[in-house]
């Protein structure tokens, strides 16, 4: 079993769409240029509902993250991304907005709020393309 | 004008009641109420008649709905109200809303359920992001104890006098859910769940009942017992999430902070705390954005002992919901308003006259505090 499909939702299909191509896309706002994550309809800043997808250079740092070193619920058994122990992180890009994503190629150890990482896409699912982010110190795949 | 100043001095608590909490086999949610209810309206000396305004609430699918409990205890309230994510300090401000306006004189506030799993699962079961396997509410709170230890060179020891200290109290409470012994090194010895809490840093589900019955200030001194009165209350909203810069260290709380002190009253005059405690993060958290220590020195303060019961801040003297027991933050109003009382038996904190809670919600996006006073502090 992999990961489930994530959740449609009517403005994330552009993400998604940058995922596939090994981008990140972010939601800008056309008249405040604040950018939407998580996407949405309207400007939470300006009420425009106005935007253009800007793909931007994805590196960034660990905000903070958790280690989940037992699965709590039944829903996630199985899932061969989310096979404990495995970080759930929030990554603070250098474009501005924080996104929450696992940290890859990583051990329990080494991972540290500040850390730098750029991202990684895994399309080997079609319809669900995965971001992650592994430290900078381990090459670009 | 102070926000929300409507309200101050004008509502008090005349009437308390709790059931056991842990394990009820074979009793719903409206029965624990119900015996919650009955004691909380022999506590307040009223008859039932006089009960002119219910809430309930509704939290996970489990709850009370305040139209069927009337019914159940046969009286015909004028006004009714359920909220939805109705933990404890968000229903009694709104049944304050509701006696303060002139709506409702007595309000009885009614909780109670018997979830799947009492004693043994963790609370907080929601899924943030299905796709990176983001879920459970004490995740989101491990999120901001990681932020903490990194910004502040915080560790494991705060998490640890949290979770040894509740246990401690909780043993002198007949009523708490988790009353065995509890040493550091059992603490130590019990594995990472989310890194950085151990299972003993989340509070497990819980089966209970809870009445809380507020009334207009007039009304309340012609009740059984000495009213416990509404200083103030603070909330915000804070739906903003990932965007604020320290969404994870809780600075939601500091604008409730600006709203529920006074000039009356601030953190240096309050004699006992109830933190809703779903997580031991919550405490230290609290502690700093509410200016009771200095921001990143809660470890200095909680592991000198300061909230231990004969400390200069005792914490959650009942053992709060890591071992007294997960009733959504009902309790804590209970609690606060014994220790006002001076009925607190062997927990009782000496010389409580002014209590305040403290509670955060939903993905950090709702806080909410009360401060409660006994009629000599503000007469």
């Amino acid at each position: 079993m992999t990961a489930p499909v994530p959740q449609a939702e009517d403005f994330a299909s552009g993400f998604l769409d940058g995922l596939k191509v090994h981008e990140i896309r972010l939601q800008v706002c056309s008249d405040c240029r604040r950018s939407r994550l998580p996407t949405t309809g309207v400007c939470t800043e300006c009420l425009s509902e106005e935007y253009r997808w800007v793909a931007v250079d994805g590196k960034g740092e660990v905000h903070t993250f958790v280690w989940y070193m037992q699965n709590l619920d039944p829903e996630f058994d199985g899932i061969r991304e989310l096979e404990a122990p495995y970080n759930v992180s929030v990554i603070h890009l250098d474009a501005g907005p924080k996104l929450i994503a696992n940290v890859l190629q990583v051990s329990f150890a080494e991972l540290a709020v500040g850390m730098r990482v750029h991202p990684t896409f895994d399309t080997s699912n079609e319809g669900a393309p995965r971001l992650g982010f592994v430290p900078c110190l381990r090459p670009v795949d | 004008m102070d926000t929300q100043s409507g309200l101050r001095d004008k509502v008090a608590i005349v009437g308390v009641g709790a059931t056991r909490q842990g394990t009820h086999t074979g009793l719903g949610g409206y029965e624990l109420a119900l015996r919650a209810l009955k004691e909380a309206l022999a506590d307040a000396g009223l008859q039932k008649e006089r009960l002119d305004g219910v809430l309930g609430a509704n939290l996970q699918g489990l709850g009370i709905d305040p139209v069927r409990m009337s019914r159940l205890v046969g009286i015909s309230p004028r006004v009714t109200g359920s909220l939805d994510y109705g933990t404890g300090g968000f229903t009694t401000q709104y049944a304050a809303f509701l006696i303060a306006s002139g709506a409702c004189d007595i309000v009885a506030c009614v909780f109670g359920r018997n979830p799947p799993g009492a004693m043994v699962e963790f609370s907080g079961a929601e899924t943030y992001d299905r796709t990176h396997g983001f879920y459970n509410a004490a995740a989101v709170r491990a999120m901001g104890w990681t932020r903490h230890m990194a910004k502040y060179g915080t560790t494991e020891q705060t998490l640890a006098h949290v979770a040894v200290t509740a246990r401690r109290n909780a043993m002198l409470n007949p009523l708490a859910a988790f009353q065995d012994p509890l040493k550091f090194d059992d603490y130590f010895d019990d594995p990472f769940v989310v890194w950085p809490f151990r299972s003993l840093d989340i509070a497990k589900v819980t089966a209970g009942g809870c009445a809380i019955i507020m009334a207009r200030a007039d009304i309340a001194t012609s009740c059984a017992k000495a009213p416990v009165y509404l200083h103030s209350v603070g909330r915000q909203q804070a739906p903003q999430t990932l965007d604020d810069e320290e969404h994870f260290l809780l600075h939601g709380m500091k604008d409730v902070a600006a709203q529920v002190y006074s000039s009356f009253i601030g953190p240096g005059d309050v004699d006992v705390l109830a933190i809703s405690d779903a997580s031991t993060a919550a405490i230290p958290q609290t502690l700093e954005n509410f200016g009771f220590c200095e921001e990143g020195s809660s470890e200095d303060f909680i592991v000198g002992g300061a909230i231990d019961l004969g400390g200069r801040l005792p914490v959650n003297p009942d053992g709060g919901q890591l071992s007294g027991g997960y009733l959504v933050g009902w309790l804590h109003h209970v609690e606060l308003v014994r220790q006002l009382r001076g009925e607190a038996g062997l927990r009782q904190v000496s010389t409580a006259s002014v209590g305040q809670y403290c509670t955060t919600g939903r993905f950090l996006e709702d806080y909410l505090s009360s401060i409660y006073v006994t009629q000599e502090v503000f007469a």
